[in-house]
């Protein structure tokens, strides 16, 4: 049983190495081959979606960095056209106002004028309405004198009855 | 069935006129009969040549039935990774995926493991082969009508000798010859116990082989003594009662063997990896 037989250890090794030749050219080179570029391609996809996740979140930080200055912007465009539209509104008010203003003070010179140059007509009317009036009375013969006196009467009391 | 193997048995042992001992050694030695059924007298004699000298050395290459069924065990193991790996398919499936784990497994855990990441995947088809050849060749005895090459001492040892010579060629291919074997003795032995210290080295080194060679032809053998004692106790006590013991016992040792048959292939694999792996990086 414990003999030792040089024949039958040959027979192995010719066995042996026969089957790990074949073996190796049939399956083990393929599919060690297969395992090797299954592990790399594995592992490059792996770091290529690290790399890609990598560039999205630097792509997401650019992008919320620029909203957040855009917002940022729009912010600052804001305040600023709202100062600019009080600072018209106070302006517009301003010189609708002085405007308004003029034009009361126009208008009141106007009628003032328009008073004046009326009561000039109604008195040279008045005047003239007079001296129609002595001429009848004249006609009349009636003394000059007295006559005159009562013209001069009437018209001094003219201007009180049309006091303005 | 019982008494039919009874009657098989009995006739065997009238026609031999071998005792029980013979009879169990006869069916685990190798001879240069195969009988593939289990009938007296059905036998296939296979070729005897004439042993011739070599070197001083008598060489009988003989085709014995050890011979046979290492032939088969190899070409049965690369008809199974023909049959069932795939190559084309870039994913395996079925059994094709299971013989890719076992490879991977051998690479990774056995291979790279004790070799290191380069060393590991240049020995991986060594291994494999290892692997799967034990294998077969433990698991074919216990199918009948074959037997088990590996429980052929000389089977081991051409084993243990392929690995002792791949330790050997690559240790000095790696390190040189003055260096691989300067590095057997251990860093930090003083100067006068080098001679002592590198005899017992060397002899630890052959040690080992020898090892590898006794656990794997002792494990088998063993396994196969014991289911045919439990089997021969029916001759022994003359009575098929026996049977009701014996036979259960038989199927225990039966599922066992194929345990073993499993754990002794891993551990001439992952031996031989070791022994590769600390002979080509002695630093470790």
């Amino acid at each position: 049983m414990l003999d030792l037989n040089p024949g039958m250890i040959l027979w192995t090794w010719i066995t042996f190495f026969a089957v790990f030749i074949v073996l190796y050219l049939v399956a083990l080179k393929p599919m060690l081959t297969a395992i090797t570029n299954r592990e790399q391609g594995i592992k490059n996809d792996l770091e290529s979606a690290q790399k890609q996740r990598e560039e999205a979140e630097a792509i997401l930080e650019e992008h919320r960095r620029l909203m957040a200055k855009a917002d940022e912007d729009g912010q600052k465009i804001i305040r600023e056209n709202q100062l600019l539209a009080e600072k018209t509104k106070q302006d517009i008010l301003e010189s609708a106002r002085n405007e308004s203003d003029k034009m009361i003070h126009q208008a009141k010179e106007e009628i003032e004028r328009e008073k004046q140059s009326a009561l000039n007509s109604l008195r040279a009317e008045v005047a003239d309405l007079a001296i129609n009036a002595a001429e009848q009375i004249i006609m009349q013969n009636l003394d000059q004198e007295k006559q005159k006196k009562v013209v001069d009467e009437y018209l001094k009391s003219m201007p009180k009855s049309l006091n303005n | 069935m019982i008494s039919e193997q009874h009657s098989a048995v009995s006739d065997t042992l009238s026609a031999g006129e071998e005792n029980l001992g013979q009879w169990i050694l006869h069916h685990s030695q190798n001879s240069d009969v195969w009988d593939p059924i289990p009938f007296p007298g059905w036998h296939i004699h296979l070729p005897v040549f004439e042993p011739f000298q070599l070197f001083g050395i008598t060489i009988d290459l003989s085709i014995t039935n050890h011979v046979v069924m290492l032939w088969i065990a190899g070409l049965f193991v690369i008809v199974l990774f023909m049959l069932t790996y795939n190559a084309k398919k870039k994913i395996p499936s079925g059994f094709g995926h299971i013989l890719e784990l076992l490879v991977l497994f051998v690479r990774d855990d056995i291979a790279i493991a004790n070799m290191g990441e380069k060393e590991g995947k240049k020995f991986t088809p060594l291994l494999v082969t290892f692997f799967f050849f034990i294998l077969m060749a433990n698991l074919m005895g216990l199918i009948p009508a074959f037997s088990t090459a590996t429980s052929n001492i000389n089977v081991t040892a051409g084993l243990a000798l392929i690995t002792f010579g791949s330790t050997q060629v690559y240790g000095i291919a790696r390190n040189g010859f003055i260096g691989y074997y300067k590095n057997l003795v251990p860093h930090g032995v003083p100067i006068l116990l080098w001679p002592l210290m590198f005899v017992i080295e060397l002899m630890g080194l052959l040690a080992k082989h020898v090892a590898l060679t006794i656990r794997l032809f002792a494990n088998m053998t063993a396994g196969h003594i014991v289911l045919f004692a439990l089997l021969g106790l029916i001759i022994v006590f003359k009575t098929s009662l026996m049977s009701i013991v014996s036979v259960p016992f038989g199927i225990f040792v039966y599922f066992l063997e194929i345990l073993v048959a499993f754990i002794q292939a891993y551990i001439f694999t992952i031996l031989s990896a070791l022994f590769i792996g600390m002979s080509v990086n002695p630093e470790h």
